[in-house]
């Protein structure tokens, strides 16, 4: 366990996307909040870019929005 | 005018990989729901020959799990039109083998008595995202993270805007999104 995760109750990884990527093939990050909109856009950055990890989530909640956003919390299996 | 929808499985990270995906007895369930509500399905050449070298074969030979069994024989007897350049024939029962994508092609399908017309290949979902003529998008989100493979949206050029309309969780972990297309042209014919 690393220090920041002894000292907080929750640690809330806002981002950027490489960030993200590290925390998770370390195997740091225990939840994953994933928004989607609904939109098709063909190109920008990915949220999982080159993780080249594998990893099975346990799906804890989903939350639809009025406005077409769909929140999907995960628990990241250790 | 029955409605073209896209159905397809992709993981959490947006890759189409069928040996990463959950097929337990109610999504088997869902999808015979859904191939019960169709009477034409639309792949590409890859997809439909991975489909093509499995189901046939468990209609011969049931499995004995009886949602995977249903399913097999609903697949089997559906109308496919399958897209290919390269394909010379095509073996299954009830198939189609086509060259060209042509929009007025599937415009004229549409326009035809039925049910729910499903196209489920990622380069086939994109080229006629492209041509805006998806009427629906159901996008079966996987509780997995794979890291690399196929991208379901590579090759979207232009931005695409939906209007999600329902979703659904499965005891898996599996989340199905429906999306439905907010292009005007596409649904002003029949509404």
């Amino acid at each position: 366990m690393t220090p920041y995760k002894l000292l907080a109750s929750n640690v809330w990884l806002v981002g950027g996307a490489k960030l993200t990527k590290d925390l998770i093939r370390l195997n740091l990050a225990d939840e994953i909040r994933q928004s989607i909109l609904p939109i098709m856009l063909g190109d920008g950055i990915s949220f999982f870019d080159q993780i080249e990890k594998e990893q099975a989530l346990h799906l804890k909640n989903v939350t639809a929005y009025k406005n077409g956003m769909v929140e999907l919390c995960y628990e990241i299996k250790k | 005018m029955r409605k073209l929808i896209a159905a397809i499985n992709m993981t959490l990270d947006g890759f189409c990989n069928h040996t990463a995906m959950i097929a337990d007895d109610e999504i088997h369930q869902h999808y015979n729901e859904l191939l019960s509500n169709a009477d034409t399905l639309i792949y590409g050449r890859i997809t439909y020959q991975l489909m093509e070298s499995y189901w046939p074969s468990v209609v011969k030979n049931p499995t004995g799990n009886k949602p995977m069994d249903d399913f097999a024989v609903l697949i089997d007897n559906i109308s496919k039109i399958v897209f290919s350049r390269t394909l010379k024939n095509v073996n299954w029962k009830n198939t189609e083998l086509k060259k060209e994508i042509i929009k007025e092609e599937i415009l004229e399908l549409k326009h035809q008595a039925g049910k729910n017309i499903f196209v489920g290949s990622p380069s086939l979902i994109v080229a006629l995202a492209q041509l805006d003529i998806i009427d629906e998008y159901q996008l079966a989100v996987q509780p997995t993270i794979l890291g690399t493979g196929l991208p379901l949206f590579k090759n979207i050029r232009d931005r695409v805007d939906l209007k999600l309309l329902k979703t659904k969780t499965f005891g898996c972990g599996a989340v199905a999104l429906y999306y439905e297309s907010t292009k005007e042209c596409v649904h002003h014919e029949n509404r």
